[in-house]
Order: C-alpha cells, then sequence, then structure tokens
C-alpha cells in the first residue's frame, strides 16, 4: 500500500525539526560515514514521542528525508503495529511525503528491530532505532571507559562475554543485538536486530544510520562496508534456525514470529515481515496451515 | 561610510535547498570516488564555485569555525558568510571545523588542520578543496568503506604532493581529513576511511 504526497500540517517546519538542529544533525551524520561504527554524540532534542519510542532514529530520519523521498517504517519487521503507525504518520504529516508498506518502493526505511527480508538496493537509507548504542555498556559502565577502549580497538572483553555464553550454556546464546565488528575497526551495537538479520548488514549496497535518542549518538555503516559478527574458530557464528515453514505463504528462509492463535495451545509461525510476507502470497504462494485449522488440530 | 554593499543571495528555499545539497554530499561521503551534482541555484562570488557556497549553505553555522584561503577572504564572500552562515572566521586553519581553499595551491598542508583524536575522531575538519575539474585529468585508485572494490576518481588541477599527504594521513586513522572535492557544482568526496594510492 502507498499513500502519496499530501500538503504538510501547517505551523511546522518541514519534517519538524529546526534548521539548526537539522544541520547539526547533518554534519554528525556525514562525520558518522567517514568514520564507520563510531558512535557520533549529538545533540538530541525533545521531541513528541517518548525516549524509547525511536527518538533518535526520528531525528535522523528527519534531518535527511526531501519531499520526493518515499518512506516506508516497519517496528518487528511489521507496517502496521503501534509505533510504526505512528512514526509513519508522523512523518506523513510534518512533510507530506509519499509514505509505503513495499520495501522496493522506499527510499529510506526507519525500523525498530527488523532489516526486510528483502535485500535493499543502492540509494535506499535503511534508518534504525537503537535503544542503547554503547556494545560494551553491560560489560563496562562508564563512558569514560568505554570511549577509550574504542580508541585503543580493546574488544578482548566482548570475547569473553560470548566466551561466557559457551561455558554456561554450551553455545552462544546472544539471539538479538549480536556485537558485530565494522570494517575491522570499531565495535558495534547492531541494535536490537536479531542476529538472523547480522549478515544483512555485511558489503549491504544501501547506507545504514543509527540513531539513538536519550543516549545522544549517530552512527553508520557506509554501502559495501564489512560487518563481521564476533565468534570464535570453534564455535562459529550462526543465525537462528526454524522447524517451521511461515503458516501463511510458506516461506523457509524468512524470520518467523510465533503467534498464539487460542487458549487451547494453538499457535503458528508467521513472517515477522509483514510485506515480504505479502508480496509471496500475492504471487501465489500459499502456507501450510491457517490458524483456524491450527486451532482445530489442538482441539482434536 | 561607504553605502552597504549587496549581500549575496542565499538559497532560494532554504529548508528544501539544503536538504537536496546535504543528501548530495551524503551521497557522495557514502560512494567515496563518486562524482555528485549538487543541483544548488545559488549565487556566488569568486574566488568560491556554487558547489563550495552550496555546501557552507547547507552545514557551516555558528557552531563551525571557517578557515577561507587568502583569495576567498574578499568582502562579498565574507560579507555572505557572515549573514547566511554566521560562522566564526579562523585566522588559523588548524582550529576551523570547514577548511575553504580556493585552490589546490592555497591549500594548508593537511597534516596541519584539526585531526581529531583517538577519543573523538569526528572533532577532525572538513577540507572543501576547489579544482579544476571532476571526472578529467588524472586519475586516482580509490578503496574502502562506500565502494565496492576500487573506485577511480580523475581530478585536473590536484598536485601528486595532495595525495600523497592525504595517503600519509591513512595510517592515523580515525584520526584523518575527510576531503570534499569541488568543481562547479558538482562534488566528490575523500572520507578518512578511504585508502588512495599513492
Amino acid at each position: 500500500m502507498t499513500n502519496a504526497m499530501r500538503e504538510p500540517l501547517a505551523g511546522y517546519n518541514f519534517a519538524y525539526l529546526d534548521e539548526q538542529m537539522k544541520r547539526s544533525i547533518r554534519r554528525a551524520i556525514l562525520k558518522a560515514v567517514a568514520v564507520p561504527g563510531y558512535q557520533v554524540p549529538f545533540g538530541s532534542r525533545e521531541m513528541p514521542l517518548p525516549y524509547g519510542w525511536g527518538t533518535g532514529g526520528i531525528q535522523v530520519t528527519a534531518s535527511i528525508i526531501g519531499a520526493e523521498d518515499v518512506l516506508k517504517v516497519i517496528d518487528q519487521g511489521a507496517d502496521d503495529t503501534t509505533n510504526a503507525v505512528s512514526i509513519r504518520q508522523f512523518f506523513a504529516r510534518t512533510t507530506g511525503v509519499a509514505t509505503t508498506e513495499r520495501t522496493a518502493e522506499a527510499t529510506i526505511i526507519q525500523t525498530r528491530h527488523r532489516i526486510p527480508e528483502r535485500p535493499l538496493g543502492p540509494g535506499q537509507i535503511i534508518v534504525y532505532q537503537v535503544p542503547i548504542p554503547e556494545p560494551l555498556r553491560w560489560v563496562e559502565a562508564r563512558e569514560t571507559e568505554t570511549r577509550k577502549m574504542h580508541a585503543l580497538q580493546e574488544y578482548g572483553v566482548m570475547h569473553v562475554k560470548l566466551y561466557e555464553d559457551i561455558a554456561r550454556f554450551g553455545c552462544i546464546n546472544t539471539s538479538y543485538n549480536y556485537p558485530v565488528l565494522v570494517n575491522g575497526r570499531y565495535l558495534m551495537a547492531p541494535s536490537p536486530i536479531p542476529k538472523f538479520d547480522n549478515p544483512k548488514m555485511d558489503r549491504n549496497p544501501a547506507l545504514q544510520l543509527f540513531g539513538a535518542g536519550r543516549e545522544k549518538r549517530i552512527y553508520a555503516v557506509p554501502p559495501f562496508t564489512s560487518v563481521k559478527s564476533l565468534d570464535f574458530e570453534d564455535y562459529p557464528f550462526d543465525v537462528q534456525h526454524w522447524d517451521h515453514c511461515c503458516a501463511l505463504c510458506g516461506a523457509a528462509d524468512s524470520y518467523l514470529d510465533e503467534v498464539v492463535t487460542d487458549d487451547r495451545g494453538g499457535r503458528m509461525f508467521v513472517c515477522s515481515d509483514t510485506d515480504y510476507c505479502g508480496e509471496r502470497r500475492t504471487a501465489g504462494h500459499v502456507g501450510a496451515g491457517t490458524p483456524v485449522a491450527l486451532a482445530a488440530e489442538a482441539a482434536e | 561610510m561607504r553605502p552597504a554593499a549587496t549581500v549575496l543571495g542565499g538559497f532560494r528555499h532554504p529548508v528544501h535547498d539544503s536538504q537536496r545539497v546535504f543528501r548530495g554530499v551524503l551521497d557522495a561521503m557514502a560512494h567515496p570516488g563518486r562524482v555528485v551534482g549538487l543541483d544548488a541555484a545559488v549565487a556566488t562570488a569568486a574566488p568560491l564555485h556554487r558547489g563550495t557556497v552550496a555546501l557552507l549553505l547547507a552545514l557551516a553555522d555558528f557552531e563551525t569555525p571557517l578557515w577561507l584561503s587568502p583569495s576567498a577572504c574578499n568582502d562579498a564572500v565574507l560579507g555572505a558568510i557572515r549573514f547566511h552562515c554566521g560562522s566564526p572566521i579562523a585566522s588559523d586553519p588548524s582550529g576551523a571545523a570547514f577548511v575553504v581553499a580556493a585552490t589546490a595551491a592555497e591549500r594548508p598542508r593537511l597534516d596541519t588542520l584539526g585531526l581529531g583524536s583517538d577519543l573523538y575522531p569526528e572533532r577532525a575538519a572538513t577540507l572543501i578543496l576547489q579544482v579544476d575539474g571532476l571526472g578529467v585529468g588524472r586519475e586516482i585508485a580509490l578503496a574502502g568503506p562506500g565502494i565496492d572494490g576500487t573506485a577511480r576518481l580523475a581530478v585536473d588541477g590536484l598536485d601528486e604532493a595532495f595525495w600523497a599527504e592525504r595517503h600519509a594521513l591513512e595510517i592515523l586513522f580515525p584520526r584523518g581529513l575527510d576531503v570534499i572535492l569541488v568543481d562547479g557544482e558538482a562534488v566528490a568526496a575523500v572520507p578518512r576511511s578511504t585508502a588512495v594510492e599513492a
């Protein structure tokens, strides 16, 4: 579904932010692109949404968006969840730009917690909403120390954290916000995307921008940049696998959500990326079961 | 008292023009070596190219000290920058956030500019360097983030010493200098993450 351009709301600047704020964010974005994976501080502003609702991503999007852009916003892969709907409406009202749910048609994709299944193309920009930009924050609380650790490329402690996973659970148990090394230099938090999505960041032809509003940081991964998930030779990085296919479209290659369908244990696995699932169903792909069928099975 | 000179006009649509110019330079910075037209219909004062004026209008303000090479330090340019950007004019290029060199001959030595620190690499300067031509002249090979394999950038009017000085900065990463080359309305970026053929 695509909504055409319309007149922006009167009384607000284009994209809500004032021009001086946009300029300072734009300068931060340019420096972030020049030093891939490094977190550039910026003067994050109060937004008409609370912290934790994507204010960092919104400020990045507001600073890059133009009248000709086509915006897609997703939350956990879906276009129709509360956070995605609010942010999409915010930009539709304050900029009047066209919005879409189709990954292929978007020039800017703002995302919370997923990367679309459809590969991004050159010229597209994906903006991640980031709650905690510092990957070392849970092992070192002091900003002054983590800053030094980045300066000295002192990342051994992160490997220790992953090793502790192996010692306790027999495998690396980190399943989202899985730490990555960008361009062989900076350790970076990919935001809370599932590790399933980590390989999509590597050498992606799209520009990837990250905004953390409460923590006041912006960082970036330019196109065709190496993004490597940390691992060990004997415990190589691996992504999630499912025993199921999508119940609606039958996809075996997408990230699946488990959805409870009744109070008798009925459940189904469906694509988290609603646009991908919808496109496949439109193309004639059919999944093995519907929620009704599963519920009936469970009832027997 | 002299009658007030007419100040150079700025963007026709400040909001949309600065956004378009920013997206142009973002595209250039994200794809080192790519020549991008800034599509900026701005008036300019010699010796600044239209692209240089557009970059300053879009990115410079009171937070960004600006250094201008000697030939660009004329009344028309200074008046326009004071009026539209309000940037402090730096007398020493090492303290400037934006360093504007009207010609390669007027540029300061690259290692004398602000290169940031290992703790705060974003504090490094951006060098806006005007050249005689982009897409023509001596070809240089570029590699690094933003480039699929190797990119080739042809630049006319840039001396060998520039590329040697730029190459010498690479070992300092994440410190370094982000360079935007300007020819008329066209720009090409060579950020510090890019390895240049010495």
